[in-house]
């Protein structure tokens, strides 16, 4: 065609050209999502090069520690007081949960929100209340936009429903990477700096309770809960899960979950379920109770329970108890 | 015959040029709506009791002076026992259920004190055996820790921990607990419809869909 191998017709030239564009356009393309990425998604090298929560020890905890509190100040404004509470022995926490007395007032949902850090923005909560039809527990009919002047109201009841914190737990086991897993009190835990965001355990939770950060979390730096812990509270970042962990800061110190210190009517109770003289261990004995969905076979640590007790309205009271229809009173 | 072998070498290159010119001035974000979480007033999330029970024995103020239920009654013996036509204490309106006399419950002897069904009597700050003569089944839950508020610590025996008495959220002249308003619902995407993904979220997908359904209903 020409001298040497250079090609130096008009066609060739316009040929080559639209190639370089093209590849040049393309390489662009494929870094276009780049052009989001701020300070916040880069990695320092100190948490890439951490350790498993499990593999770490003392020293590395208080460098991960380190880092985490420095990135809370950065982000937030506030010096955190951040802590890594670990399990005791001979404790295991079971939750307990009076729908007789649940009116779904949602205070605990929001109680939690402050207390865990959650993202106001998009909107994150680990408990959701649903209003339900009496006479079923299917959950398929419950309602969570209920929006009464006040509750209860008189022909439903109130299902709080958050991480049942399984003994069998299907999210554990769905894990590739092993950043969820269950420790000794029964509690289970994410490290937000081991996930890595694909999100199966919350396809594999038959309760939906765990949440996923779609994008950066957004909290104004006054409403920053202050008392932080590795695997509970701390803020999480834009692609982790997160979930309820019982308030593990606050449960391992010895206090009562925030959910159950907020709840106006003591609908929810929470205790060690190896101590035989605790409020779980006398309300697993003497009252009727139930798991939510018992036949996934994930034994939950969280259990539902109701009185034996007249209707909560004067409407109810008029009707007649099945099974006594036609009994004169 | 050579025009058609240059098209098809730079088909390929056109396509990916038109792709990689879309893929750039695509958004990379969704625009699916993410509606904030509403402020809650705090005072809303307190983790006091309902009420404040008056005291043991029940202080009134009179002209600036602490009196106890007795300084009054040693002088009235008010035998007024019924619910309707009070002279005093007008404000309390007794509302629960088929107990309606006052000396049901208040020892007429000592005003101070109040009464049980064997006619023996309790403190103020012992009410809840008075309440258990008639609430049994929930008396024996309270005991068992299935009913009530306990709050501070889950550890038996903690200093922290208390359990409150009937008295602390149920008024006993109107024991029924009030209805209250609830904290604003959930705005969670995959909550489903009323503020969620489905209300806003319209592809023309979807509208086109939901155009097709509507029209067989109309049909119908």
């Amino acid at each position: 065609m020409s001298e040497g191998n250079i090609d130096v017709s008009r066609r060739g030239f316009l040929r080559k050209s639209i190639t370089a564009v093209t590849g040049l356009t393309a390489f662009a393309a494929a870094l276009s999502p780049l052009k989001d990425v701020t300070l916040d998604d880069v990695n320092t090298l100190e948490s890439l090069l951490q350790k498993h929560y499990k593999e770490m020890n003392e020293e590395d905890m208080q460098a991960a520690l380190d880092r985490i509190r420095s990135q809370v100040e950065i982000r937030y404004d506030i010096r955190p007081d951040i802590k890594d509470i670990k399990a005791k022995d001979g404790v295991e926490f079971v939750y307990a949960l009076n729908l007789s007395r649940c009116v779904g007032c949602r205070k605990c949902v929001h109680a939690c929100v402050d207390e865990n850090n959650q993202s106001r923005e998009p909107e994150i909560q680990y408990i959701r209340v649903l209003e339900m039809p009496r006479g079923s527990t299917d959950i398929e009919k419950g309602n969570h936009h209920y929006d009464h002047p006040t509750v209860p109201d008189d022909d439903h009841f109130y299902m709080p429903i958050q991480c049942h914190q399984c003994k069998d737990a299907p999210c554990v086991k769905v894990c590739p990477i092993e950043a969820t897993w269950t420790e000794d009190d029964g509690i289970t835990v994410i490290d937000y700096d081991w996930c890595i965001g694909c999100r199966y355990c919350e396809a594999a939770c038959p309760y939906w309770a765990r949440r996923f950060n779609f994008s950066e979390p957004k909290i104004k730096s006054e409403d920053i809960n202050p008392n932080m812990s590795y695997l509970s509270n701390r803020p999480r970042k834009k692609g982790v899960m997160e979930k309820c962990t019982f308030c593990l800061h606050r449960t391992r110190e010895g206090k009562m979950p925030a959910c159950l210190e907020v709840c106006p009517v003591g609908a929810r109770k929470f205790g060690n379920i190896l101590d035989p003289e605790s409020d779980v261990s006398k309300i697993l004995k003497t009252k009727r109770v139930f798991v939510l969905k018992e036949e996934a076979g994930t034994l939950p640590r969280f259990f539902y329970y109701f009185d034996e007790r007249y209707p909560r309205s004067e409407k109810h009271a008029q009707l007649p108890i099945p099974g006594n229809e036609g009994i004169d009173a | 015959m050579r025009h058609a072998q240059t098209f098809t070498e730079w088909l390929p290159a056109l396509v990916f040029t038109v792709c990689a010119v879309a893929l750039f001035l695509a958004p990379t974000h969704s625009n699916v709506p993410t509606t904030p979480t509403p402020e809650v007033n705090p005072e809303d999330l307190q983790t006091t009791a309902a009420r404040e029970p008056l005291g043991n024995p029940p202080i009134t103020k009179i002209n600036g002076f602490d009196r106890d239920c007795q300084d009054c009654h040693s002088l009235f013996k008010s035998k007024q026992a019924h619910n309707d036509g009070k002279l005093q204490h007008d404000h309390i309106k007794l509302q629960h259920g088929l107990n309606s006399d006052c000396l049901n419950c208040h020892l007429e002897k000592d005003r101070n004190k109040l009464r049980l069904h064997s006619n023996k009597s309790v403190t103020f700050d012992k009410s809840e055996m008075l309440c258990a003569q008639c609430h049994g089944t929930t008396f024996r839950d309270w005991k068992n820790g299935s009913h009530g508020r306990v709050q501070g610590s889950w550890i038996e025996h903690s200093e922290e921990r208390t359990r409150l008495t009937c008295v602390a959220c149920h008024d006993p002249h109107k024991p029924a607990f009030p209805g209250i308003a609830p904290l604003p619902g959930p705005q969670t995407l995959r909550m489903g419809k009323p503020n969620g993904y489905h209300a806003h979220y319209k592809s023309s997908l979807m509208e086109w869909l939901n155009q097709d359904e509507n029209e067989e209903h109309t049909h119908e």
